[in-house]
């Protein structure tokens, strides 16, 4: 069986969203001295398979940012960014002048620090708001293709049919250019439908 | 029975924290500090005395302000890890390497983390922070950096003129072609070759050739001024100017322009049909992509057209305007004021 988000769940979900970036991106205009905006544009719930059909090209190269979120709802958390947008993205935000077409290591960990604050600013936004608490891992930056997203690192959700995949596209707006990323939190099924039920209850006014 | 199990592993003894070679402070969620490990009292100059139950933020006060003191009491609250990068911050906490560093308030390049303890029945909860020194891997990246550059300035520029080079035209112009033909605009170039080089070279010896070559080129590169032109050298005595979004009326005023700059240059060259000075001559040409095939066709034309201006009598400056045909108006423009 697979879950489904109404519209209004959805739609519940993308305005959680939204606040959760909103404070991402208040934080990361402070350490750069300049306007940095965040948006959801698409919220989806889909199963993974569906998730890598619509959301990332096969044998594209990507910079995954991964973190696992653990309580009563279990996540792996997935930002991603397409190569070339991360290199656009970090040597934005630290500035200077990198000649080099791969990330450094100390870029991939400048990655992992703005990835950090993404996800655990929208996780924030997710626990305040459908009162769920959360225990996080630490940031792990990784380079992988599209194919093999689902199935690599040391996440604690196992990948497969049953698995379902809440999809988000991130658009990053900074000195006047706009990057866009995909975050993908892995769900197993308990998760998953807890989640939708919480969901439901917040949006029917129950206390949780 | 995972209970008793983890007893028997027990906790770590204290001269373990105390022999790592990174900084470990354990807060509580008030921000009273309980364990401040010895490489922090070494780094920091600060005995346990004096940090001991007193909170981070009277003890590192610039903390209040920064992104790690934010980041600290978000983790307090959260109980979300954080990570903060040295690129985006390098050196929050004041730690040195030594006395000397110290004096010379050179701080350590820092990588920090904290997280909060997991949850336990009667255990009051803790925030740990653990900060790395990176001073040695900055250090190896910015070397890396410069020596990237270094690199690919080598492999872009004409070691004599410092024009790009033309590896880097070819690149530009594929570029720039391409972008023309997304956004409908017209790309423009220009096809310049120093007027009777060889017999200059002759006469003068070729030292003071590469001295006319490089005037030349400074020359042409001082009267560019939008960001996008370049002008590179093509071989020999021959240069290429590309200028996007430009118009071939406009792209003849500029190589209008470099011709009577180089005239002006005043550089005597006995066998100048023009006044006994060094001049140049331009040919033009201007397209929106969709009219020729590719750039190949466009530097083609603009060869046309200097092969015009020479055989006009040097000095001139002539456009081709479409694929086949001189533009009847080449004279007016070759002898634009």
């Amino acid at each position: 069986m697979m879950l489904e988000l109404k519209e209004l769940e959805r739609d519940a979900l993308a305005e959680i969203f939204n606040i959760g970036v909103g404070l991402a991106a208040d934080v990361l205009s402070q350490m750069v001295n300049e306007q940095v905006r965040l948006s959801v544009p698409v919220v989806e719930l889909t199963s993974q398979q569906e998730a890598t059909d619509r959301f990332l090209a096969r044998d594209q190269q990507l910079c995954s940012i991964r973190q696992t979120y653990s309580g009563e709802v279990t996540t792996d958390a997935i930002l991603m960014f397409p190569e070339e947008n991360s290199l656009e993205l970090v040597r934005m935000m630290v500035g200077g002048d990198m000649p080099l077409e791969q990330l450094t290591e100390m870029e991939q960990d400048a990655m992992a620090e703005i990835g950090n604050i993404i996800l655990n600013a929208v996780i924030s936004s997710l626990s305040n708001t459908l009162n769920l608490t959360f225990e996080g891992s630490l940031p792990e930056v990784s380079m992988v293709t599209g194919e093999t997203i689902f199935n690599h690192g040391p996440g604690v959700v196992q990948g497969g049919s049953h698995a379902s995949v809440l999809s988000l596209t991130i658009d990053f707006e900074l000195s006047a250019r706009q990057i866009s990323g995909y975050l993908a939190f892995m769900l197993d099924f308990p998760s998953g439908e807890k989640l939708v039920s919480r969901l439901a209850g917040f949006i029917n006014g129950d206390s949780a | 029975m995972m209970v008793s199990s983890a007893k028997a592993v027990g906790s770590w003894p204290s001269w373990v924290t105390d022999s790592v070679q990174m900084g470990l402070v354990l807060i509580d969620l008030q921000g009273h500090i309980s364990h401040f490990n010895r490489w922090m009292c070494e780094k920091s100059g600060l005995s346990l005395a004096e940090v001991s139950e007193r909170n981070i933020l009277d003890v590192f006060p610039e903390l209040r302000t920064g992104r790690v003191g934010m980041a600290l009491a978000a983790c307090r609250q959260s109980g979300l890890p954080a990570m903060l990068s040295n690129s985006l911050n390098p050196t929050p906490f004041p730690l040195y390497a030594d006395a000397t560093q110290r004096a010379l308030g050179q701080r350590l390049q820092q990588s920090v983390r904290m997280m909060r303890s997991p949850l336990m029945p009667d255990k009051p909860q803790q925030v740990m922070v653990e900060i790395l020194d990176v001073t040695s891997a900055v250090r190896r990246e910015r070397m890396l950096n410069q020596q990237a550059l270094q690199l690919k300035k080598m492999s872009s520029t004409d070691p004599l003129t410092g024009l790009a080079n033309r590896r880097v035209l070819d690149d530009v112009l594929e570029r720039e072609f391409r972008r023309a033909a997304r956004n409908h605009s017209t790309l423009a170039v220009a096809m310049v070759d120093i007027d009777a080089f060889k017999p200059y070279n002759d006469t003068y010896g070729h030292p003071a050739g590469d001295k006319c070559l490089m005037a030349v080129a400074q020359c042409m590169r001082d009267i560019l001024r939008r960001p996008m032109d370049l002008v590179a050298r093509y071989g020999g005595e021959e240069f290429m100017v590309v200028m996007p979004d430009t118009s071939l009326e406009g792209a003849a005023a500029v190589a209008q322009e470099m011709r009577l700059a180089v005239q002006a240059l005043h550089m005597p060259h006995s066998s100048s049909s023009h006044e006994g000075v060094v001049t140049i001559s331009l040919g033009v040409a201007a397209a929106m992509p969709t009219e020729v095939q590719n750039c190949a066709s466009l530097v083609a034309h603009a060869d046309v057209a200097l092969y015009a201006a020479k055989r006009a009598g040097r000095n001139r400056v002539a456009a081709l305007r479409g694929s086949t045909e001189v533009h009847p108006d080449i004279d007016s423009i070759a002898t634009m004021p």
